[in-house]
């Protein structure tokens, strides 16, 4: 859907700068302590690295009370210190809008998205405002494949420490992986790059009033651009390092939010995954370097309370959605022995995440019961994932989570199967 | 006790079962009429939803799966035309009550007319109700595990089977069934329960909601407590 979502006030701006051959979108609410470092970084990268493009830099806010909006426009770039091989032939404009919409980090992208198309961008980089390891490289890496070597869209690569991002480790790689044959190692990051085309084909979908405008939006982003065949790269980035998310967050709805979308987009494109792809790696830009990455304490007790609790509490609701053979029978057996001893193993819990998206198919329970159910499932498998991984290294993390791919792929066809037939009544273990 | 005597009573009751005969003869023929209508529109309703594939989209729109969680174990199409059928079969008895063209039958009739739009609207607020306090439960069910309270089984059986006296409450004062009884009952039931929960939480369960409110408040301000970055 292309409808009117651009401040009225910022008509007059974009007229004045006409055109930009880069648009780099910045969305943000409350982030006035880290955005001006991620501005000037991102200043910084076009000036040094795109000296004879035209570009922008674009805020789209959701109404801060901190002071972000300033924070942004303010940022300010040391010039002499980048060692500018080439002075730029254009400046590097900036503004700062309100977003409309459902708040959320969809609804900036979409005015961002919107802002990129008026100027006829032909590349658009977005980063989170709450990055506190950016650097101007970024910007190269996730804006020159698409303005030098043609491709539509570019994830990133990042190191992070072996206990961080649990939900992309644990279900989003490895089911995007599985299904679309395309291995996307972040698939979530939040940084990217993106074609003009790549822009103009996500402004015509009608999604932005769904999950997709809030947390849901960057498996949104890279499931249209995989399920669709653009042309897609990874860049390496280094570390990513950003400040501690909304402490307000709710882990089941965010949970709900990117797993439901990966599941509605599962219906939207059936035909692309239910083909049977083989599994694909993409090319990989930037040099590959170590660099240490933050520690994370895990404190697995809590989550392996809350695993117990809701074998034991849901029993009633989980009955009803697993179909698999003796899933329901083994995670029950896990529930009594402890998750954290290693029993919620991959097999199991690509069965388990398989279920889940067939009982969405069905319709077994209402949505956001069946999504916000899975929240007790995944602390037990986060605290098994934990245990399990206690000494190892982040390579050997690596290639377990290369071993849980394989356990996707492996019920893939099983799972084609039964989405195809029709619901067996009450088909429960 | 002459001749009259005997004869007038049994003429009077056969002039009657006369003049009824044919109405009666009707009201059966109707009903076995209704009966082989209803037979014969459930089997072909069932029959052709079959063929359209009606029971696959009930698959896929998760109604069969609501059938099922309602005890309803049968296939929609075979539902469907069943449900054809009894409206045949309903129709056929209310025709032949009225072809037997009494009194009796007639104000039974008129009664039955005018009770059954309260019946059809008890039945809606039932079945509606019956949906909402199951949806309820398992909410309140859901979000009480995923806050890690212990006990949620509990408190959300009780939420549904608050849910499930009102509505009863409602359904019941629809039909006017000593509805000023029910809805008595149900305000001094429902104000007694929680009036009851209010004070023994609040003498004996101080400490208890200080706690948890404590904790709770503690895990917000510091963020994931288990200390991982989920996204």
């Amino acid at each position: 859907m292309t409808g009117p979502v651009l401040d009225p006030n910022l008509h007059g701006e974009l007229q004045a700068i006409g055109s930009s051959d880069i648009v780099v979108g910045i969305p943000s609410w409350n982030n006035a302590k880290t955005i001006g470092h991620v501005v000037s970084a991102v200043d910084a990268g076009l000036r040094k690295y795109f000296p004879e493009r035209r570009s922008l830099i674009v805020n789209s806010d959701g109404g801060s009370k901190d002071g972000t909006p300033d924070a942004a426009m303010k940022a300010v770039v040391d010039e002499q210190a980048l060692l500018l091989a080439r002075h730029p032939l254009h400046p590097v404009h900036r503004l700062t809008t309100l977003y409309r919409g459902i708040p959320g980090k969809g609804s900036a992208l979409r005015t961002i998205f919107q802002v990129a198309r008026r100027l006829q961008a032909k590349a658009c980089a977005i980063f989170d405002s709450d990055l506190r390891s950016i650097t101007p490289e970024w910007v190269e890496l996730l804006v020159r494949p698409v303005i030098e070597q043609g491709f539509d869209y570019v994830a990133p690569y990042y190191l992070r420490h072996k206990f961080d991002g649990t939900i992309t480790n644990n279900i989003v790689f490895p089911l995007t992986r599985a299904l679309y044959g395309r291995a996307i190692r972040q698939p979530i990051g939040g940084d990217f790059g993106f074609s003009g085309r790549l822009i103009a084909s996500y402004l015509e979908k009608d999604v932005w009033d769904s999950d997709v405008a809030r947390f849901g939006v960057d498996i949104w982003l890279t499931t249209v651009a995989v399920a669709e065949r653009h042309r897609m790269c990874q860049a390496y980035l280094g570390a990513k390092v950003h400040d501690p998310k909304d402490p307000g967050a709710d882990l089941s709805e965010m949970l709900m939010q990117v797993v439901g979308s990966v599941f509605d987009l599962m219906e939207t494109y059936e035909r692309a995954w239910s083909t049977g792809q083989e599994s694909e790696s993409l090319p990989l830009f930037g040099f590959h370097f170590h660099v240490g990455t933050e520690p994370v304490n895990v404190d697995t007790g809590r989550m392996q309370r809350a695993f117990v609790l809701g074998i034991r509490e849901l029993a009633s609701v989980y009955g009803q959605l697993f179909t698999s053979n003796g899933l329901w029978a083994r995670l029950q057996q896990c529930g009594t022995e402890g998750a954290e001893r290693g029993r919620l193993n991959d097999d199991l819990w690509a069965a388990l995440i398989y279920d889940f998206a067939l009982a969405h198919h069905r319709r077994v329970l209402p949505r956001t019961h069946l999504l916000k159910s899975l929240t007790p499932l995944y602390l037990g498998r986060v605290a098994s994932f934990v245990a399990n991984h206690g000494e190892s290294s982040s390579d050997e993390v690596e290639a377990s989570l290369q071993e849980l791919c394989t356990a996707f792929r492996r019920l893939k066809g099983n799972f084609i199967q039964r989405w195809r037939e029709p619901a067996r009544k009450g088909g429960h273990p | 006790m002459n001749q009259n005597d005997f004869f007038e009573p049994i003429a009077r009751v056969s002039q009657l079962a006369l003049r009824l005969l044919p109405h009666l003869t009707a009201s059966v023929v109707v009903i076995i009429a209704g009966l082989l209508l209803g037979w014969f529109v459930r089997v072909l309703v069932s029959r052709l939803l079959a063929l359209l594939r009606f029971d696959l989209l009930c698959d896929r729109l998760g109604i069969s799966a609501m059938l099922a969680r309602g005890g309803l174990a049968t296939r929609p199409s075979r539902l469907t035309g069943g449900l054809f059928g009894g409206i045949i079969v309903v129709t056929a008895t209310l025709l032949s009550l009225a072809s037997l063209d009494t009194d009796l039958a007639n104000s039974l009739l008129t009664r039955f007319g005018n009770f059954l739009p309260t019946v059809f609207t008890a039945v809606v607020i039932f079945i509606g109700g019956v949906l909402a306090a199951k949806f309820l439960q398992r909410g309140v069910l859901i979000a009480l595990v995923n806050a890690e309270i212990a006990g949620a089984r509990i408190v959300s059986g009780a939420a549904g089977i608050g849910v499930m006296a009102f509505v009863m409450a409602v359904a019941l004062e629809q039909l006017g069934i000593g509805a000023r009884i029910v809805t008595t009952a149900f305000a001094i039931l429902f104000g007694g329960v929680v009036v009851a929960l209010s004070i023994s939480f609040g003498l004996a369960g101080r400490d208890m909601a200080r706690s948890f409110l404590e904790r709770h408040l503690a895990q917000r301000k510091d963020g994931d407590s288990d200390g991982v970055s989920h996204l």
